[in-house]
């Protein structure tokens, strides 16, 4: 025998064998051997002819084998049919138990080589085509990688347990004056001890209460925040020491030493993380503590501080008024639950004791005020802020994907309809469904989990500039990163993306009996996949419109606010916070000679063209606490008594100097400015600003008309209920950032009433001048602090910031969608220009206007942008409500807004239509009929 | 003609090959490769399964016959075999002419 019939035979034999598995009966069985003799007449047919052709022996044997395909493949045919009718596989029924038992043994490892080969050929397809697997994954991976770091986000901020020990116990409590307005008036010590021993559900209650030290013994003069704390803060939180140890019950009442525990973040940015720090004596506000320790890690709440000190740290706590005083609210309360209280019955229980306070001291509870406590979980509490960023930013990362993954799609349906005929074939030939759509799915599967974990990186990239832009809004920003569980979110995206893409095209049916049914069939799915594909890019464009529309309004905004200068001289105002310790050194005299010395000193300056005190920086957000309560005091206007019962009108307390108004160009609407003449013992004054002028006179002059301060904070200020007349009206000032209206604002003398805070100074060089100005400053206090120096304008860029961020990533995003949209229409037509090119061939054959056919396509694509506009427009109109928190003098249904974004849309549709309708245009159709 | 289109229609193709006189597999196989202008690649070896789907399905039937001094299994229409075949015809050329008439007035 010869090699030749050698492989013949070879093939022979495994063919029966293939076929006899198949059908399960013996190799010898009539019907294979039938089949057999068949084909070994065809293989000799094929070689003979081939040997005429002038072909060696060995060269035809190997040709006619690979022209006839390999056994498994023939076999492969066959087991798509029903086993030929002449052959009777009941004849063999043993013969097929034993077969039978064999398969299920065999079962698994057939199922897993089955997966195996999918993959192979998944992994040879998208090889095959770089391109589309390139625009799958990143497509995909920039849709997975933008949720990815929005869930992080929400996982960080929301979902994650806090970082104290059994931190779901734990409530934040808050005192709030609804009737006046003010959120957050905190709690006296009284009124704490009420809540601690009247309701049961509490295990434990603490105090916090923050407050500026200016701390000696570090570098340099420093000013810190302090958390001042109950003996049991740290154990009602559930906050352990680092190093060290942290403050206890033993660190409570007058007569122990003051101590300071570090917070984590200040520990690292202040000492490097230096282990010696514990032990160390720093001078605080003029009195010696020792630093004992360092906390663990912990968010920022109620706000940012360097370190907890106890009580005894800050006289003022121990005082009389603190611990007795009933209407001195200043502390910030957390409470622990016992671990059968739930956060409704504590609810209650405060409830009832804040009723009965009510009735109790009515003369601490103004109804006219409304004061209220409600209790939050800590964890909902720290959340609470960033919630509206957070929503908006999961709506447009949810948008990214959903334009990302009708893009993937688009491109998937296109691939399937190109292998429409190949797949159509296989069922014809008996290929199942079910085999296709697993082929399919591992087809979609390996690139979107490449996606996923492009998705991540990118993710990981981002994770932190993210965190520093939630940090404006959630203490818990630093617990932001991409961990287990934002993974195991871009894994489902991945998972849920290729399912999606691989059940979303229809495949060609199984083909019925009747003939021609094929042609039908494959006609149907055609049609039904080109109108899904039109549907994608339609969601595509509306999808691209509502985030462009976000990304317009929220520019609007920004360039709205960037261009409000708040009503001060912005570049030429250099500010600088100078705090002043009023428990200290100085008296009031005092004081005002060492801040009207240090004015003059600062004006004296080369470069220095005025400067001026003043207690509040104007453009920075609004105060909190204490000093919300500063900030909105009571008063009355002389001939108008308040009713009994109803709340007194409020304005803003602040007291500068005389050059306070020329050196931050606020400009005099009416009367006079402060004078050398208003002196302490000269007649009381005060200046108004506009806005306030304008509420409470708004039919007569406010100059010469007088106002007295009132209500039960002024005793802790030193202020007199005296009328005040008023000596001039001013512009407005932004005061709480230009994003915020304007307060209602009294001006009082600094010579009548020494406040401090802040040195305003005016002048072209703010660079130049700081230095000088320090240095003058020392000279005169080496002790004295000066922080925070910034120009006005850098005040008002910070304030701004979550805007500009805002803008920024919306519009990025917008940008993504938007390109991804022009390539969806770009992509979507070319292919349906490619699919029609012979009809379009055989129309520019007939002498069809080359124009004609342009204009064709375009006008698809003009119709396809005019759905997506419709689309969007609906969409934006119910999605883009859900910001109008964060804009700022724009209308979530800005008709300016929505018509730059239409025509920006239609354009780019076109523009993206263009290629293709080119294409069309330039169709040959000789080409184009010959190719059928 | 795409070779895709050709593989979509094998069956009709096959019957409307073997119409032209009853012949053996290798003839069917060179019959088909002729008339396609070499177009219709498909492993020879799977016709087999389609012929036999055919016959299975009574549209075709076989015997055993004497060609070229070798046994062979020739294939004919049956009856009901060249009823399909002239109702598929129709149905092409009546959706041929339609299509026709579509792209002459467009």
């Amino acid at each position: 025998m010869n090699r030749s019939s050698r492989k013949l035979q070879a093939f022979r034999r495994a063919l029966g064998r293939e076929l006899a598995s198949l059908f399960g009966v013996e190799s010898s069985h009539s019907g294979i051997e039938r089949i057999l003799e068949e084909v070994e007449a065809h293989l000799e047919d094929t070689i003979a002819e081939l040997i005429d052709e002038g072909a060696t022996i060995e060269d035809a044997t190997a040709l006619a084998l690979s022209r006839f395909g390999t056994a498994s493949r023939v076999a492969q045919a066959y087991a798509a049919l029903k086993a030929p009718s002449f052959i009777d596989p009941d004849a063999h029924v043993p013969r097929l138990r034993r077969m039978l038992r064999e398969f299920q043994s065999r079962g698994k490892s057939m199922a897993v080589s089955q997966w195996f080969t999918d993959v192979r050929l998944a992994l040879r397809f998208l090889l095959k085509y770089p391109g589309y697997g390139l625009a799958f994954v990143l497509t995909l991976g920039l849709g997975i990688g933008a949720n990815t770091a929005i869930f992080s986000v929400v996982h960080g901020v929301w979902l994650q347990p806090l970082p104290y020990r059994e931190g779901d116990r734990l409530i934040y409590l808050r005192h709030s004056a609804k009737l006046a307005r003010i959120d957050n008036v905190f709690f006296s010590v009284p009124e704490i001890d009420d809540f601690r021993q009247q309701c049961p559900s509490f295990e434990g209650v603490t105090e916090f209460s923050a407050m500026t030290f200016t701390i000696l013994g570090l570098d340099e003069p420093k000013q810190v925040r302090a958390g001042i704390v109950t003996g049991n803060y740290f154990e009602v939180m559930g906050l352990g020491a680092r190093i060290g140890r942290v403050i206890a019950s033993s660190d409570d009442g007058e007569g122990v030493a003051p101590v300071a525990v570090l917070t984590y973040e200040y520990w690292q940015r202040q000492f490097g993380g230096d282990p010696g720090a514990v032990g160390r004596t720093v001078t605080m506000n003029g009195r010696s503590v020792e630093i004992v320790g360092v906390a663990e890690p912990a968010p920022p709440y109620p706000e940012r501080t360097d370190l907890y000190v106890n009580l005894v740290a800050s006289p003022h706590h121990l005082s009389a008024t603190m611990v007795h005083d009933r209407l001195h609210r200043m502390t910030e309360v957390f409470a622990r639950l016992t671990p059968d209280a739930s956060l409704e019955s504590a609810r209650t229980e405060v409830k009832s004791v804040a009723r009965r306070l009510h009735e109790e001291y009515p003369e601490a509870y103004d109804p006219a005020h409304g004061y209220s406590v409600s209790l939050t979980s800590l964890r909902d509490q720290f959340a609470a802020d960033a919630r509206p960023t957070i929503l908006m930013l999961l709506g447009v990362a949810a948008f990214v994907l959903l334009t990302a993954c009708a893009n993937v799609a688009n491109l998937t349906l296109a691939r399937v309809m190109r292998r429409g005929d190949e797949w159509a074939l296989r069922v014809s030939l008996g290929a199942r469904t079910r085999t296709l759509r697993r082929q399919l799915l591992i087809e979609n599967l390996i690139p979107s989990l490449i996606g996923a974990v492009l998705g991540i990186l990118l993710a990981a990239a981002g994770v932190d500039l993210l965190a520093a832009y939630i940090a404006r809004y959630s203490a818990r920003a630093s617990e932001i990163t991409v961990n287990t569980s934002v993974l195991g979110v871009a894994l489902f995206l991945a998972l849920a993306a290729a399912s999606l893409f691989a059940f979303l095209p229809r495949l060609p049916g199984r083909v019925s009996q009747k003939w021609g049914a094929l042609n039908a069939t494959r006609a149907s799915a055609r049609f039904a996949s080109r109108r899904m594909q039109r549907l994608l890019v339609v969601v595509q464009i509306g999808v691209s419109f509502v985030l462009l529309v976000g990304a317009g309004l929220l520019l609007e905004t920004l360039m709205n606010l960037q261009s409000d200068d708040g009503g001060v001289a912005l570049e030429e105002v250099l500010t600088m916070r100078t705090p002043i310790d009023y428990f200290g050194k100085r008296t009031p005299a005092e004081l005002r000679s060492y801040l009207s010395t240090m004015v003059e000193r600062v004006s004296a300056l080369p470069g220095v063209r005025s400067a001026a005190i003043g207690s509040m920086i104007p453009l920075k957000e609004a105060p909190q606490g204490v000093f919300a309560l500063l900030a909105a005091i009571e008063f009355e206007i002389e001939g108008r008594p308040t009713e009994p019962g109803a709340p007194h009108p409020r304005a803003d307390f602040r007291v500068v100097t005389s050059d306070y108004f020329h050196t931050l160009g606020i400009t005099l609407v009416n009367g006079r400015t402060f004078q050398a003449t208003d002196r302490p013992d000269s007649a009381a004054v005060v200046v108004v600003n506009q806005a306030l002028a304008d509420y409470y006179f708004p039919d007569r002059e406010a100059v010469g008309q007088r106002i007295g301060w009132r209500g039960k904070n002024l005793r802790f200020m030193g202020v007199t209920q005296d009328y005040r007349t008023i000596v001039g009206v001013v512009s407005d000032a932004k005061d709480y950032g230009v994003a915020e209206p304007v307060p209602h604002v009294v001006f009082n003398p600094f010579n009548q009433m020494a406040l401090g805070g802040a040195l305003f100074v005016r002048t072209a060089q703010p660079d130049v001048v700081t230095r000088p100005i320090i240095n003058e400053i020392r000279e005169l206090d080496p002790e004295q602090p000066v922080v925070d120096i910034a120009t006005l304008a850098q005040i008002r860029s910070e304030s701004i910031a979550p805007q500009r961020l805002n803008a920024t990533l919306v519009g990025a995003f917008a940008l993504l969608a938007l390109t991804v949209a022009a390539v969806g229409v770009a992509g979507v037509l070319a292919f349906g220009v490619s699919q029609r090119t012979r009809e379009l061939g055989i129309r520019a054959a007939l002498g069809a206007d080359r124009g004609l056919l342009v204009r064709t396509v375009l006008k698809e694509g003009a119709l396809l942008a005019l759905f997506g506009l419709v689309l969007g427009l609906i969409a934006s109109l119910l999605f883009t409500e859900l910001i109008s928190g964060l804009l700022h003098d724009v209308t979530p249904t800005d008709v300016w807004t929505l018509g730059v974004v239409g025509l920006l849309l239609t354009a780019v549709a076109l523009l993206a239509s263009a290629v293709p309708a080119w294409r069309a245009s330039n169709i040959d159709p000789v080409q184009a009929l010959r190719e059928e | 003609m795409k070779r895709e289109r050709l593989k979509g229609h094998l069956d009709l193709l096959l019957l409307a090959v073997v119409s032209a006189g009853a012949a053996h597999g290798y003839r069917i196989a060179r019959r088909l490769a002729d008339a396609s202008g070499g177009a219709l690649e498909l492993p020879e070896g799977t016709l087999y399964p389609a012929l036999h789907r055919l016959e299975s399905k009574k549209l075709l039937k076989s015997s055993w016959d004497t060609v070229g001094g070798r046994r062979r299994r020739v294939y004919d229409l049956t009856q009901e075999g060249k009823e399909a075949l002239t109702q598929e015809r129709t149905e092409w050329g009546s959706f041929a002419k339609a299509v026709e008439s579509v792209l002459d007035t467009a």
